[in-house]
């Protein structure tokens, strides 16, 4: 690659004269490290007074520790604490390294510094919290009375919906409530996070939230903060919008057949006999149901994951399938967006899809996690399916050009 | 790895970049008047975030965005299928497009998918049909000829890109270019770049 001349240039090396005048350097500190020294028991008296028996080993950087720690962190901290209690309302106590033993490697990311039993305790002695206190020597964090068990408002009134800026906290749970807290300290303490990787998440808190609260909130730049009320609202005009766009594109679908059927008529109108215009014609009547598509081969899906995937989805038709002793499954589309509950199978076999049905019906298998490919079999909430029949099943193949049917 | 953004096409350039606030901090500084009803060319649009800002916030008549990059081109179609889907609609207390913006919750977008851009807007002056992309070298580019000059032009980070991969006589080049595709009395906006960040980028593609 090309690089201009003005960078080319070195930078000149310092002189002799500035080396000798220069100040000797600082040697290092040495680290202030107490350790417990055991006592013989032969010796009458210790080699050195034995301290205080201590769970860690101090260094004199820890001193400079509390004014390390930004607020973000020490915010993520406190919110991570409550967290823990609200998934343990029975338990009065934890050590902190817990905060650190989960399974989700995005649970810390992007926080800084990192958290370790050090700057955690750092942390939680440096902020206080009316719903929990920390212990410096055990290093516990003990529940207060003040810490409430249960919320008593509506879950559905306490969550508040999140768009992150940038899009990608979404993704990191702690790092998120972090840079919420301050601004949601009304609704404190936290009771859950769902984060999903699309640039929004869902906030519990403790106390019912409103859109008019939301509005006098200074949320953080680039963020949208919806009481979920509002958030269903707004769903729910889109959905119109989309309907209403969708009425649209079969209008005008229809409109465009009408003109090309009323142009072959024009056309064959010197091989036959005009049609009689007090009937109308069967292409006039309903243009845009074409009859020429195969019947009996969707399957809607209900209660899948939101987090799923098609190939999750189709993996765990399989497996529902063999235990059905039918081997060679022949799927051959799943309509299925990220996010949604349901989703249409397009099978090569109507008996396949008509089998998929009863087995659902017979085994009860819920997908309980995005990669669950078995489906445990519990008695809640179980993946359904029914058959697509009628004018859904028509306007859905409507939707397939004629070469992909 | 290196190699695919020489250009400087980073792919998640504006994921990272910028402080959130709904336009670009460039744009809030630039007079209006260079947008209202103009052409406008933005070089090196990368996932058009500023052009679909200038043709939805600025009441451009046309704005047309160019990239090197193909899959960039490709993410422009999509950023600007999404932006525009998000527009909520005209109220008494939502009338401009900055108040309109950012209305339906990214959620709804993503599990009920983009709307059609022909059923956003009727109008072909009107945002979002008043987009378009192109893919190419801008020293090469022509532009199609229902638009061969445009009133505006942006060159936001860029111009630091042109000069390492195509030296002094590339800069030239883009300037010569430029100057055939800009109308008479029209604006060049261009972003200098330190040479620091010459440096930078120098360093993660070596000569």
């Amino acid at each position: 690659m090309f690089v201009p001349r003005q960078i080319k240039r070195k930078r000149p090396l310092p002189s002799k004269e500035f080396a000798e005048n220069a100040p000797p350097a600082k040697e290092a500190p040495v680290p202030d490290v107490v350790y417990e020294i055991p006592i013989h028991p032969s010796r009458k008296e210790p080699l050195k007074e034995a301290p205080d028996v201590t769970h860690t080993i101090k260094t004199a950087t820890q001193k400079t520790e509390k004014n390390d720690l930004s607020q973000v962190f020490q915010d993520t901290v406190l919110s991570a604490v409550e967290l823990q209690f609200m998934k343990n309302p029975d338990q009065d106590n934890f050590h902190i390294s817990t905060l650190l033993l989960d399974d989700d490697e995005q649970k810390w990311a992007s926080v800084k510094p990192a958290p370790t039993q050090k700057t955690l305790s750092a942390a939680l002695k440096a902020s206080k919290s009316s719903f929990f206190s920390f212990d410096e020597n055990t290093f516990h964090v003990h529940r207060n009375e003040a810490f409430p068990s249960r919320p008593t408002a509506s879950m559905f009134d306490r969550i508040v919906y999140v768009e992150s800026f940038p899009a990608t906290m979404s993704a990191k749970p702690m790092h998120l409530l972090g840079v919420l807290r301050p601004v949601m300290r009304q609704w404190l303490p936290f009771t859950k996070l769902i984060s999903t990787p699309e640039g929004y998440a869902f906030v519990e808190c403790w106390k019912s939230v409103t859109q008019e609260q939301l509005n006098h909130v200074q949320a953080p730049s680039g963020f949208t903060l919806l009481s979920r009320a509002e958030w269903t609202l707004r769903e729910e005009m889109y959905i119109d919008c989309i309907v209403g766009d969708s009425k649209r594109a079969t209008q005008r679908l229809q409109q465009s057949q009408a003109r090309r059927n009323q142009g072959a008529l024009v056309r064959n109108s010197n091989l036959s006999p005009s049609p009689d215009p007090t009937k109308p014609s069967p292409h006039h009547e309903n243009p845009s149901l074409d009859s020429n598509y195969p019947k009996g081969l969707l399957t809607r899906l209900c209660n899948l994951h939101p987090l799923t995937t098609k190939s999750n989805i189709q993996a765990f038709l399989v497996h529902l399938m063999k235990q059905a002793k039918q081997d060679n499954v022949c799927i051959q589309y799943i309509d299925y967006r990220k996010d949604e509950v349901e989703a249409i199978v397009r099978w090569k076999y109507a008996d396949q899809a008509s089998l998929c049905i009863s087995e659902l019906k017979r085994q009860k298998r819920k997908m309980s996690a995005a990669d669950d490919v078995v489906g445990i079999r519990t008695a809640s909430e179980f993946v359904d399916a029914e058959l697509i029949a009628g004018s859904e099943e028509a306007s859905y193949w409507q939707l397939i050009p004629p070469k992909r049917r | 790895m290196v190699e695919k953004f020489r250009y400087g096409n980073y792919h998640s350039y504006y994921t990272i970049r910028g402080d959130g606030s709904l336009m670009d901090p460039r744009l809030q500084r630039l007079p209006k008047r260079i947008f209202e009803g103009a052409t406008v060319l933005d070089v090196g649009c990368n996932n058009a975030t500023v052009t679909t800002q200038v043709a939805a916030f600025f009441d451009a008549k046309r704005v047309v965005g160019v990239d090197i990059d193909p899959v960039l081109i490709q993410k422009a179609h999509k950023h600007l299928e999404f932006y525009a889907s998000r527009i909520g609609p005209r109220t008494d207390q939502c009338e401009t497009m900055l108040e309109r913006a950012n209305f339906y919750p990214i959620s709804a977008v993503k599990k009920f998918s983009r709307r059609p851009l022909a059923f956003i807007a009727e109008n072909k002056d009107e945002f979002p049909l008043n987009v378009e992309f192109f893919h190419g070298n801008i020293l090469q580019w022509t532009p199609p000829s229902r638009c061969r000059r445009f009133d505006t032009i942006l060159a936001f980070s860029v111009v630091k890109w042109i000069h390492l991969n195509f030296g002094d006589n590339g800069l030239l080049d883009f300037f010569e270019q430029v100057s055939q595709l800009l109308r008479p009395e029209g604006t060049f906006v261009l972003e200098l770049q330190e040479w620091k960040s010459y440096e930078k980028a120098a360093k993660k593609n070596p000569v």
